[in-house]
């Protein structure tokens, strides 16, 4: 078994490797392109490889400054999130980010993040979802391999701790996947879009004209509650509700 | 001269101005004062700058009560010269009184020139000497003035310029009392302790004047252009000869003399500063200009780390010595250094300054090691020659011994360094390391491969246990046939015991021995081979068999082993037949 682990292992990472070379010197030579501050080739060779399917974190924290030193606020500030959804942990791109963000026209306070939610939070993004995905499945593999020996043995003491070292495993494979799911929600749920009309009125209702509530503007990150035909209903960071068109909301 | 403008209402305010003379002479003092017959407010003073204003405005008001009647008064007032001739008007003053603007009348004063005009002296310096003396006759100015003397009209910047200001009479001067300092702007000044204020007779214009040095200073100039020497005011009393009556006989034998005040102001005088040539300035150039030595002084070459040492500059010489600058050293970056020790002193005397300035700066090495400490050396402009002169100084080498049985590293400095300032808000450089592209839409959570994974130990292990049940399984059965078969072997063996004991032959201890240790092997799972009294003895008290039981069963194994090497030696047959079918019986009965 150790042996097709390995082997599957080893299978996908020389897969990954073949398929990412045209891209990755595609990615060098735009890097090269932003020091000379290029950024028009930058933005369209990055793009190119965004558009063939393909992401990193490094590719969408260097699209992210591409928009940015071109001016395009919003598109910066997207990209930049996106990233951070795949490195939450990176500080250059928080760092970035809120540069962006200053240059953002909504200045909108933020609620405090309750401090239980804010550590579950730093505690998912620990591991990327592969990774918990991959503990999981060594957790299961510990508790069958215990379950496994509690049955087998004979003696009362031996029992005893394999029994409770199953339990225990048991436990951290829930959590393991627990946590792979949550950050798989995370990662393609449509959680949260940056607004891209240079002005939106949020109504009140799914519907033109039903009730105007306040007015956001390029750049302004919301929360995405849900979905009706064409409308999102949206929340802002400072905590107010509203719908606008999902047409000027790109989802991170 | 006095106007009143009123009103004949006897409950009118009046405001008038008056001035004590409407026709004067330049630099004659004159009263002007506005009078209010009300209490007034918001007072507002007319245009005042054709006049050298002395003192004022001067507030004054006052209450009366005449008859039941009371009258207020507030008045003006000041106390003016006119600075040129010509004809004048003060316009109106205005103040307001429960509401009402109340204006004075305006006054006309005619200036006449006044009566001397002191000619040129010595440097054909032009004089504005004014006389103001309320009592000094005409021609006073002619006795007694004032004039200032520049050691240079053209001096470098930074170059010391010795200005004096002297006193010429011809008349008895009883009193001098300055009436304002010169300021000097512009300038760094340093007074000159003068000991004797005579000098020498001086012949100004074919006339002989009597000189006093009032005051004399010694001047830097602190930029190039421009710059203004202050004028120097002074109040004398002098004593002059009446032109009265002679009133007494001892008034027409000595004369009748009489004080009178002048007032004498030195001309101001102009300087232009020149700018120090750019040309062959040392880069180690910081503003010295006069002539110096320079000399630095280290008091050891070798020390130990944390030991202190001195580092003594000093600068001797003719010129600024306060405002010399600090002379630029560079200290290894280990070393401690500590701002320097000042000290100057200098002797301000009428040919200059001369003095000296040492910076003391104590140097501690915190790390052993080989050193150097380099100067920059000094630099000075020496306006005399007109060019920049540069005095290199020497470098010294240090060798600082380590401190036995210390650590080294124990300095304790306070930190130099500062937050770093958020200059800019720029963002921070794309990532250019290579990172491994993802498909965006694969991901090994929730693929079939993961939940392959996933299921794939718990599958494992399932058949694991199946199959090693099915093998246990297996294994339980031999030794289970073995320990049922145990018994009816025993009795087979015991059966061919029991025939030779008929035959009475020794071939019953073999059989006995046989059907022994076969029952024990099939019993308790253990090969003939292997089989040994102690092994036999463990696994049957492994077996809960009592110790009893399993002394006789030794007792019996050992007579049998005797009885089959020495039959002689051996006792009854029949009797150790019968206890090995007892035994056997027993342990079958136990061990079942």
């Amino acid at each position: 078994m150790k042996l097709l682990v390995s082997l599957l292992a080893s299978l996908m990472f020389s897969l990954c490797f073949a398929q990412d070379d045209h891209y990755l010197a595609k990615i060098e030579q735009a890097n090269g392109a932003y020091a000379e501050a290029a950024y028009d080739s930058t933005l369209s060779i990055y793009t190119e490889v965004y558009q063939s399917g393909y992401e990193s974190f490094s590719l969408y924290y260097n699209m992210a400054n591409s928009f940015y030193k071109q001016g395009e606020i919003p598109s910066a500030i997207l990209f930049y999130e996106r990233a951070i959804k795949l490195n939450p942990s990176d500080k250059d791109a928080q760092f970035n980010l809120a540069i962006a963000q200053e240059a953002s026209v909504d200045k909108i306070e933020k609620l405090p993040v309750f401090i239980g939610s804010q550590f579950w939070k730093n505690f998912r993004s620990s591991y990327t979802m592969d990774s918990w995905a991959w503990l999981a499945i060594l957790f299961l593999l510990l508790s069958s391999l215990s379950f496994f020996l509690f049955i087998r043995a004979k003696d009362a003491g031996t029992r005893k701790v394999f029994f409770y070292g199953s339990i225990f495993c048991v436990s951290l494979f829930l959590l393991s996947m627990i946590s792979a799911e949550s950050a798989y929600n995370y990662r393609f749920k449509k959680e949260s879009g940056i607004i891209f009309s240079p002005s939106i009125t949020v109504q009140s209702a799914p519907a033109q004209n039903s009730g105007e509530l306040f007015v956001l503007h390029e750049g302004t990150k919301v929360i995405i509650l849900g979905e009706e035909n064409t409308w999102y209903n949206i929340r802002l960071e400072d905590g107010n509700e509203g719908w606008v068109p999902s047409a000027s909301i790109e989802p991170i | 001269m006095l106007l009143i403008i009123g009103c004949s209402y006897s409950q009118a305010q009046t405001f008038v101005a008056k001035v004590s003379k409407s026709s004067l002479k330049v630099g004659e003092q004159f009263k002007l004062q506005f009078v209010f017959d009300e209490k007034g407010q918001g007072f507002k003073a007319p245009d005042l700058s054709a006049f050298r204003v002395y003192a004022g405005p001067n507030q004054s008001s006052s209450m009366k009560w005449v008859n039941g009647v009371v009258s207020n008064n507030l008045s003006f007032s000041y106390v003016l010269s006119p600075k040129a001739e010509g004809n004048f008007e003060i316009k109106p003053a205005s103040v307001t009184f429960k509401g009402k603007s109340f204006s004075s009348q305006p006054i006309k004063i005619k200036v006449s020139k006044a009566q001397s005009q002191s000619s040129s002296v010595g440097q054909n310096q032009s004089t504005a000497a004014q006389s103001a003396a309320p009592k000094a006759s005409n021609g006073m100015d002619k006795n007694v003035f004032l004039r200032v003397q520049v050691s240079k009209l053209k001096p470098y910047e930074g170059e010391q310029v010795i200005a004096t200001y002297k006193l010429y009479y011809r008349i008895d001067v009883i009193n001098i009392e300055a009436e304002k300092l010169p300021a000097f702007k512009g300038f760094s000044s340093y007074d000159v302790n003068m000991k004797n204020n005579n000098m020498p007779q001086e012949i100004v214009n074919g006339v002989r004047y009597n000189v006093a040095a009032i005051q004399q200073v010694v001047l830097f100039p602190q930029r190039s252009g421009e710059l203004v020497v202050d004028a120097l005011q002074l109040k004398t009393i002098v004593r002059v000869v009446s032109n009265r009556r002679p009133r007494s006989v001892f008034d027409q034998f000595f004369g009748s003399y009489q004080d009178v005040e002048h007032l004498c102001q030195s001309p101001k005088l102009k300087l232009q500063v020149r700018p120090l040539p750019n040309k062959g300035k040392p880069a180690n150039f910081k503003g010295a200009v006069g002539s110096y030595s320079f000399n630095t002084e280290l008091d050891k070459d070798s020390l130990a780390a944390n030991d202190a040492m001195n580092l003594k500059v000093l600068i001797k010489g003719r010129g600024d010595i306060n405002l010399l600058p600090e002379p630029a050293f560079k200290f290894p970056a280990d070393f401690e250094v500590y701002d320097p020790k000042l000290n100057t002193s200098s002797v301000v005397s009428p040919s200059g300054i001369k003095g000296r300035k040492s910076f003391e700066y104590l140097v501690i090495p915190r790390h052993s090691g080989k050193f150097k400490i380099e100067s920059e050396g000094f630099s000075y402009f020496d306006p005399k020659q007109g060019k920049y002169v540069s005095v290199a100084s020497k470098s010294y080498d240090i060798t600082v011994d380590k401190v036995e049985g210390e650590e080294e590293n124990n300095t304790f400095r306070a930190s130099k360094k500062e937050d770093i300032k958020f200059v800019g808000s720029d963002i921070r450089y794309i990532k250019t390391e290579k990172q491994a592209l993802s498909n965006l839409d694969e991901h090994f959570y929730r693929s079939a491969f993961f939940w392959a994974l996933l299921l794939l130990p718990s599958l494992l292990m399932l058949i694991a246990h199946f199959v090693l049940r099915q093998l246990m399984k297996g294994q339980n059965d031999i030794a289970l046939i073995r320990r049922r078969k145990a018994a009816s072997m025993a009795n087979k063996h015991l059966a061919a015991a029991s025939k030779a004991l008929k035959e009475n032959s020794d071939e019953v201890y073999e059989a006995i021995s046989i059907a022994l240790y076969g029952y024990l092997s099939n019993k308790l799972n253990i090969d003939t081979v292997d089989l040994n009294r102690d092994n036999i003895k463990e696994e049957l008290a492994n077996k809960q068999v009592s110790a009893s039981l399993i002394k006789e069963l030794e007792e019996l194994l050992n007579s049998c082993d005797m009885a089959r090497f020495s039959p002689s030696a051996a006792g009854d047959k029949q009797a150790l037949f019968d206890q090995s079918k007892s035994l056997i019986n027993q342990l079958e009965n136990t061990l079942s």
